[in-house]
């Protein structure tokens, strides 16, 4: 395609119409940049968010020890290491299932809050774990941390 | 060969799809992964959202696309309204009748804690920016793969349809809006007649059924929360 009309059709893109919608063909190695950069902007983007999501989940925001249980008492303490000294709230399972909650407020020092449960009807013979609980970005999710 | 009327090089189809692909696809990341994963952080929504904008403002560039070619324009402002009151007004119509049927209709259910100005307006406003995504990109690009017609306008629909997942009656609404906008924009491109029309059948459908039955009108991962 030497002639004038061959070059015309060189240009641009076939099969398209309407303004705007034919290419030229000079404009394909930036268009394939700009996929490119999206897509790693895009992937950058979805590994920060999962970066971010798994050190949320598995990083030590909550110290704390149950340190006595019977089967009226459980008592123990927790301290939050983002807000150091931060009342929080605490929540008691029975083996799977939940028994109270409360909030460990009384302060036992080193930034520390101290809690305890009375239960009214004596625990079976189940296993007693505290849970801290860490607040969402919104008030519709909270996140159960167990205190080891 | 006349190369208007030859089928599209399947570079430039390629690339038109991708094209498409990376936008559906952020908006998908920010429907199911921020929402999950982010709890729906703002400045996470937000980069989403304006990388999404400059990917097609600089595409646009690229291509040799105006704002005018686009549909950002008033001439044909009066055509294109033509065009889309019809099914405007039955639909319209058939969603006043099913409220009244029901006793549901509440034209001020919307606003909810605002203004219905207010809502309206950022309504309208969002309105815009979908069909500005939805006819002056997706179906833009849709047109360089199958070209004006049938195919490129249901691509368009399927496409509103999918973005709406899982929310069964707004993924219908959605399909169906999607229809007529597309084969309207094709056949007259004025984006401010479509958001105008975006925005105010949305306050229709809202204003006709319960909030509970249009699940709130939440889409994505926010559907199951």
């Amino acid at each position: 395609m030497s002639g004038p009309h061959g070059r015309a059709q060189d240009d641009t893109e076939a099969g398209s119409q309407g303004p705007g919608l034919r290419v030229p063909f000079t404009a394909r190695p930036r268009l394939v940049k700009l996929l490119v950069a999206k897509a790693a902007l895009d992937l950058l983007f979805v590994a920060a968010l999962a970066l971010g999501s798994g050190y949320l989940t598995v990083r030590a925001r909550f110290r704390g020890a149950v340190e006595h249980a019977d089967p009226r008492t459980v008592r123990g303490w927790v301290a939050d290491t983002a807000e150091p000294g931060r009342p929080v709230e605490v929540q008691l399972f029975l083996g799977d299932r939940f028994a109270a909650s409360t909030v460990a407020e009384d302060p036992a020092g080193d930034g520390r809050r101290a809690f305890v449960f009375h239960l009214d009807t004596p625990a079976a013979d189940s296993e007693a774990r505290v849970y801290a609980v860490e607040p969402g970005a919104d008030a519709t999710r909270r996140t159960l941390r167990l205190l080891r | 060969m006349n190369p208007q009327s030859a089928g599209p090089n399947p570079q430039s189809a390629a690339l038109a799809a991708w094209e498409i692909a990376t936008v559906v696809l952020s908006v998908l990341v920010a429907e199911w992964v921020v929402l999950s994963v982010a709890g729906g952080s703002v400045p996470a929504l937000a980069f989403v959202i304006l990388t999404s904008v400059a990917f097609m403002l600089l595409s646009h560039r690229a291509r040799g696309e105006t704002a005018r070619d686009v549909g950002w324009r008033l001439d044909n402002f009066g055509r294109a309204s033509r065009l889309i009151a019809p099914p405007m007004i039955l639909t319209t119509v058939l969603l006043v009748a099913a409220g009244l049927y029901t006793s549901k209709l509440d034209f001020t259910r919307w606003r909810g804690e605002d203004s219905l100005p207010r809502v309206l307006l950022l309504g309208v406003l969002w309105g815009f920016l979908q069909q500005y995504a939805l006819q002056g990109f997706i179906n833009r690009r849709a047109q360089i793969i199958w070209g004006r017609g049938p195919f490129s306008v249901l691509a368009v629909a399927l496409t509103f349809a999918l973005l709406h997942l899982p929310n069964p009656w707004l993924m219908l609404a959605t399909f169906a809006g999607g229809l007529v906008w597309a084969r309207a924009y094709q056949k007259e491109p004025n984006l401010l007649a479509l958001g105008l029309s975006h925005g105010l059948m949305t306050w229709v459908l809202i204003s006709a059924f319960p909030s509970a039955a249009l699940h709130n009108l939440r889409v994505g991962y926010k559907f199951f929360g």
